[in-house]
């Protein structure tokens, strides 16, 4: 027989180890997934083929990749006729929603024979999606191309160019490939690969992560400096950085590149509690809508369809029960009125 | 530094560390008068000063007035001391509040109305009504005036109940100096119990709730009726969990060191009136508001009429004291009528027996007192009249229109609110305890510690009463 202490000592271990494989398997059941990023020396990383997401955080849906990595259908065989690239981030991502409800799948529903393979990933940036295209496009052989813009990818673009500065067109597959697959050393690599396979450790850093960031705000604002986050904030109603045009030009040049008619879908952010329910930042609306109209581009801005149906049902088109109304990302409704204008657009785009 | 945030956790960690080093009793109060002011320094240090000068003031008219023989001259110290604790509070909690009010009459009169750059200390209302009860008690002969400064200065300043609370009485504190012992383990498991308690209350808790409250009372006209409900529903629970949840944590900070603070909050909201109500909230607030201001005034031996005033004037000087604005006042006047009024009818009607009228009975009293208390917290909350009168309209007649937003975790808080309730109903006001010298009980911990670590909302949220 152990002595007291020793079974006191085991008791409240096998409590723990209790209490963390029920939350592992709560959180993976109904709440986040583990971290399925791979590395990938084409585009940083990407999502494995039929994996199991769950997203909690805002909204809520249960989704599987596809053969490609996308959460989207397998594609469709025979080939449709017509085939519609949508290159994008969280918004055409739209974990928030039910697969079936997002803007690409609304299109499909309204415009026969149309394929949209919706290849939006969080994080993902313009420059990223020039990237794919010219990666995937070979396989995919869209007939048309959707590049979704948000006002967050100014500061992407920014970033992306700091990274990789100009990259004349179809360059950039032998580029990106020159880069080898980040190695660890091989226990730092296990370890690694066991710590991202948990949910509940993957919520865990990625909380941890928040709260670093928050403790270095509070940090900075206690002793005189402005925190980060307020900083971004700070930046988001300035003036925007001259060298955005020519980054622009440079990216969706090489979409362009491609020969295929694009459609640029612009996703507004709408204060909706203010009078007129005005766009929060149009100098970043306009900078898109800008550079459609130079380069002759269907532009989809659903900002003046957010605001009256705003006005008729009293229901933003973004956030959701679980986040905060008006918002974080679209909700179904606005998905319902973005795959619309994108129906129509397509639609006169090919006739 | 918020008790919930990281920097408090290394603060707490570096004075337990040192304090389990230091083995003389002077130099361990030496350590906790020093880390106390770090503490309330770290907010902004220039405030020490003025800590330090009411505090000073205070300790030194106590020894007066114990040494007075005259009563006139007691009278007189004391008079020094209230004008010094209340200017102090005049200067740098109301000015601006009274000027304002006074704009239109100034402006009326042709005479330019400046507004001060005033910056308020936090913690201000509870270290001034701390230390002026401690010279009034002298007065009153109930407690004696302590010749220590350095115990007075920590008694005013000690960190865990500096900036929120609960008031602490000079007889309730100083009496513990003598028993004032090394760190014990027996004191630091209570005192952490007590202190996880208060942390769950404040992260999964209040800061959960007040995601959901924020943008309603922002604009409240832009919301359904029951979306705005459902957010005072939230925010009264809110404010419970905020400030008894720090509460909580300055009890348990308390416990750790060595020393016993007095409860604050007994389940408010299961009140069947609302003088049971002032019995349950903000206890050590209400008791002092009784025994300094209610008593003082003639309480109820003066005649009926007369009893109804000091309530009044009571409860209007108490919700003055929460805050520099009308909200306040309109807050504490609706509780000194309803105080009034439940005094009147107890009075004609004489006390009720315990279950007399039965559950329907009960229910119907707890109805009437809860939704009395929820529209007052409209005042409250509400940032100025308009947005307490577009609250209360909405919530008046029912309007369908407007955003619907049922938030989900919210929602989810308000019925664990309402079941921890219900279960300090049947358990006879005790809380749910974590006994950590059970091995279950470290299960629960591990348990409750990743359910706030998945469901608490990250960011810097101050508890409500630092800023009264």
């Amino acid at each position: 027989m152990a002595p007291p202490n020793t079974r006191r000592l085991i008791a409240v271990l096998a409590g723990l180890v209790l209490v963390l494989g029920a939350g592992e398997f709560v959180i993976r059941q109904w709440l986040e997934s583990p971290s399925l990023a791979i590395p990938d020396a084409r585009f940083g990383w990407v999502l494995p083929p039929h994996a199991r997401v769950v997203h909690s955080s805002e909204g809520y849906s249960v989704s599987t990749t596809n053969a490609l990595g996308l959460f989207d259908d397998e594609l469709r065989t025979p080939r449709p006729r017509l085939r519609a690239l949508l290159l994008g981030d969280s918004y055409s991502e739209a974990l928030q929603v039910p697969r079936k409800q997002n803007f690409s799948s609304v299109a499909e529903r309204l415009v026969p024979g149309l394929e949209v393979v919706n290849s939006g990933l969080s994080g993902r940036s313009p420059g990223e999606y020039a990237d794919y295209l010219e990666l995937e496009g070979p396989r995919l052989e869209p007939d048309l191309v959707i590049v979704q813009v948000n006002d967050g990818d100014i500061e992407d673009l920014l970033r992306w160019w700091d990274l990789h500065g100009p990259r004349p067109a179809s360059t950039a597959a032998g580029d990106v490939r020159r880069q080898a697959n980040p190695r660890f050393p091989r226990p730092a690599a296990m370890a690694r690969q066991a710590f991202r396979s948990s949910a509940l450790i993957t919520v865990v850093v990625r909380r941890f992560r928040r709260l670093i960031e928050d403790q270095r705000g509070r940090l900075a604002s206690r002793f005189g400096r402005v925190p980060p986050a307020e900083a971004a904030e700070a930046s988001l109603a300035g003036p925007l950085d001259p060298r955005l045009d020519l980054i622009l030009d440079n990216v969706m040049g090489r979409i362009e590149a491609a020969g295929k008619p694009v459609i640029l879908v612009y996703i507004p952010h709408l204060d909706y509690f203010a009078p007129g329910c005005p766009v929060q930042l149009p100098a970043r609306q306009a900078f898109f809508r800008r550079y459609a109209r130079r380069h002759q581009l269907v532009f989809i801005d659903p900002s003046d369809e957010f605001r009256s149906e705003f006005e008729r049902t009293h229901q933003p088109r973004h956030g959701f029960q679980n986040s905060v109304m008006g918002s974080g990302h679209i909700n179904a409704p606005g998905h319902e009125v973005l795959g619309g204008l994108l129906a129509r657009a397509i639609v006169a785009e090919t006739r | 530094m918020i008790f919930s945030s990281f920097e408090f956790f290394v603060f707490l960690g570096l004075v337990l560390a040192i304090l389990s080093q230091v083995r003389d009793e002077g130099a361990r109060r030496n350590v906790l008068l020093v880390v106390s002011y770090l503490f309330y320094g770290w907010w902004d240090w220039r405030f020490c000063f003025l800590m330090f000068g009411t505090t000073l003031i205070d300790y030194l008219v106590a020894r007066r007035i114990e040494t007075a023989s005259a009563p006139r001259r007691r009278r007189a110290w004391l008079l020094a001391s209230l004008i010094s604790n209340l200017g102090v509070l005049v200067i740098f909690k109301y000015m601006n509040f009274f000027i304002g009010s006074l704009a239109p009459l100034l402006q009326s009169a042709g005479i330019e109305v400046p507004h001060l750059k005033i910056i308020l200390p936090v913690g201000i209302s509870f270290f001034t009504f701390q230390s002026m009860s401690y010279v009034i008690d002298v007065y009153r002969g109930s407690l004696r005036a302590t010749r220590n400064l350095r115990d007075f200065t920590l008694f005013v300043a000690f960190f865990p109940q500096l900036v929120a609370g609960p008031i602490v009485r000079g007889s309730e504190f100083l009496p513990q100096m003598d028993y004032f012992h090394p760190l014990k383990c027996s004191n630091l498991q209570a005192g952490m119990e007590t202190f996880i308690r208060g942390f769950t209350k404040k992260a999964l808790f209040a800061d959960t709730l007040a995601v959901y409250v924020d943008p309603v009372f922002a604009h409240p006209a832009a919301y359904t009726s029951l979306t705005c409900w459902l957010a005072v529903t939230a925010y009264a629970a809110q404010i419970y969990y905020d400030f008894s949840g720090y509460t909580d944590m300055a009890i348990g900070l308390g416990r750790m060191l060595g020393f016993e603070f007095p409860v604050n909050f007994r389940h408010p909201y299961r009140s069947l009136n609302i003088t049971e109500f002032w019995r349950r909230w903000h206890i050590t607030l209400s008791s002092w508001l009784r025994d300094y201001l209610y008593i003082p005034l003639g309480g109820n031996r003066s005649g009926r009429a007369r009893t109804y005033v000091n309530l009044m004037a009571t409860m209007l000087l108490g919700g003055l004291w929460h805050g520099a604005s009308w909200t306040f006042v309109v807050w504490g006047a609706l509780h000194g009528v309803a105080l009034a009024v439940h005094k009147f009818f107890t009075e004609r009607r004489g006390p009720s027996r315990a279950g007399e009228g039965g559950l329907p009975q009960a229910l119907l009293s707890w109805a009437g007192t809860f939704v009395f208390v929820l529209i007052t917290w409209v005042f409250f909350r509400s940032s100025d009249f308009d947005t307490a009168r577009v609250m209360l309209s909405k919530m008046a007649f029912f309007d369908p229109s407007g955003v619907r937003w049922y938030h989900v975790q919210a929602i989810t808080v308000l019925v664990l609110a309402v079941l921890l309730h219900v279960s300090a109903v049947l358990r006879g006001d005790r809380s749910p305890r974590l006994d950590l010298g059970r091995p279950l009980a470290w299960s629960g911990l591990a348990a409750l510690l990743l359910v706030i670590l998945l469901f608490a909302p990250f960011g810097s949220n101050p508890f409500i009463y630092f800023q009264f």
